[in-house]
């Protein structure tokens, strides 16, 4: 445990279809105000600020400070996309541990319209540009399809049992006034969505939004600490199915290291992309081995993204690094409204991505502590 | 007709796609070593574009266009498109 609390979490508001007016760089500001007024904290104590963007560029971290109207000490971008929030945090503690920074101020966000995110997704990285754009793969939709594929061969899975996770996380953003898809929607509804790639349908994919996400990260007796991190990225170098993420080898030390245990979290968030990749990163945290045990016996029971996680509440480019840390510790802190899991103290909040040319590269988690 | 597979000279490790340091052994050296097909794993459809995940003889997994419709187990002759893989006859 440190010294180093996350004293406030905000997020600005996502939305389906940006207006015209709306830059990346106006939502990140927004985020910026709203999480200053959240955590009490004054623009001039601000001293560090961290940033995870993909269509901020050709600005960086430094711009963004010098148009906020921030003098930081501690700069830091993190282009990571999934793995980028709890990347950020983790500096962002060791930095204010060490005295670098007294106040900082972690981003992520990103404003994506259609072409926006298209040519995001085709020039994601060089084997995506090179090896996958032209097929075209429609970004990473196909190549979870064929993962999902994999998946259901290996646990017996239906996509009627992937729909269970779907259909309750809509539940849940119906109580997150913050989620774009907030209306019920039912099984039936779910399985007979238009097909995107068999097997994914409509449901199953994130749908594409903008917005963005803050934290702040300072000294105090009370807040929300780190109590442990870790991180296994490039695992098995794209060499595997896929179906394991670094999370698997590193799960046994985040838990020793926090003192705690998957069945001692009040609250969870994995990095729900696809139904598939949630379920993967429960099973390699030890939360749910069982895939099928879980979508049938224990979903209902488990606090899981609580917001309606990023397929209800929507994926802001980079600032889907950040959504979960933001509602966890939105709960942790006691301010989550009508989604408030009672008396919540400890969760968990997992992180995911960059696909490489297969799948995702990177993974890491974090275990929160109100303290 | 052949998809063209990066094979490490020092070790013989294969990497799709092509690294600059062979994940084994460190070795900056490749020689491409031509694929004349390989073994469907999955496939899927989007817009009506048939990509599969095929399994080469020298390791890689690749994403592949399929130019003929298949299923997994079935082995397919593979080329390219600039450098994408393309399966099928």
């Amino acid at each position: 445990m440190t010294g180093a609390r996350i004293v406030g979490a905000s997020e600005s508001p996502y939305a389906r279809h940006p207006g015209d007016g709306v830059t990346t760089e106006w939502l990140l500001a927004d985020a910026f105000v709203r999480v200053l007024a959240e955590a009490g904290i004054e623009r001039g104590d601000v001293d560090g600020l961290g940033l995870a963007s993909f269509t901020l560029a050709p600005d960086r971290a430094i711009d963004l400070a010098w148009r906020l109207g921030v003098r930081p000490r501690w700069l830091m971008d993190d282009g990571n996309g999934g793995a980028s929030g709890i990347q950020l945090l983790q500096h962002a503690v060791r930095a204010v541990d060490a005295g670098d920074a007294s106040t900082v101020v972690l981003l992520g966000g990103d404003r994506l319209d259609r072409n926006t995110f298209r040519s995001l997704v085709d020039n994601y990285n060089r084997a995506t540009a090179l090896h996958l754009a032209s097929i075209p793969t429609g970004g990473p939709n196909a190549l979870f399809a064929l993962l999902t594929q994999r998946h259901m061969d290996l646990h017996g899975l239906e996509r009627a049992d992937y729909g269970r996770l779907v259909v309750a996380q809509r539940q849940r953003a119906s109580r997150n006034p913050g989620a774009v898809y907030r209306e019920p929607l039912t099984l039936d509804e779910y399985l007979a969505a238009p097909v995107i790639a068999e097997p994914l349908h409509l449901y199953d994919c994130v749908p594409v939004v903008s917005g963005a996400d803050a934290l702040v990260v300072k000294r105090a007796d009370h807040g929300v600490a780190v109590a442990a991190f870790r991180a296994q990225h490039n695992r098995d170098g794209q060499d595997g199915d896929g179906l394991v993420t670094g999370l698997a080898d590193v799960a046994e030390a985040l838990w020793a290291a926090a003192g705690a245990g998957p069945g001692d979290m009040d609250v969870v968030s994995v990095y729900d992309d696809y139904p598939a990749m949630a379920l993967v990163q429960l099973a390699d945290l030890g939360i749910a081995p069982d895939p099928k045990r879980f979508l049938h016996e224990e979903l209902e029971s488990l606090a899981l993204n609580t917001s309606g996680g990023q397929l209800s509440a929507g994926q802001a480019g980079a600032a889907g690094g950040m959504h979960g840390l933001v509602e966890i510790v939105t709960q942790l802190l006691g301010r989550a409204d009508k989604r408030q899991v009672p008396a919540a103290r400890l969760g968990v909040v997992s992180g995911y991505g960059m696909v490489l040319y297969r799948y995702g590269a990177c993974a890491n988690a974090v275990v929160l502590e109100r303290t | 007709m052949s998809l063209p597979i990066p094979v490490c000279a020092a070790c013989g490790t294969a990497a799709f796609p092509p690294r600059v340091l062979c994940a084994r052994c460190g070795g900056a050296e490749w020689i491409a070593e031509p694929v004349e097909s390989g073994i469907v794993e999955a496939v899927t459809e989007l817009d009506g574009t048939h990509i599969a995940a095929i399994r080469t003889p020298l390791g890689p997994v690749v994403i592949a266009r399929l130019k003929t419709d298949a299923h997994p187990g079935d082995s397919l002759s593979l080329a390219t498109t600039g450098l994408v893989p393309v399966a099928g006859n």
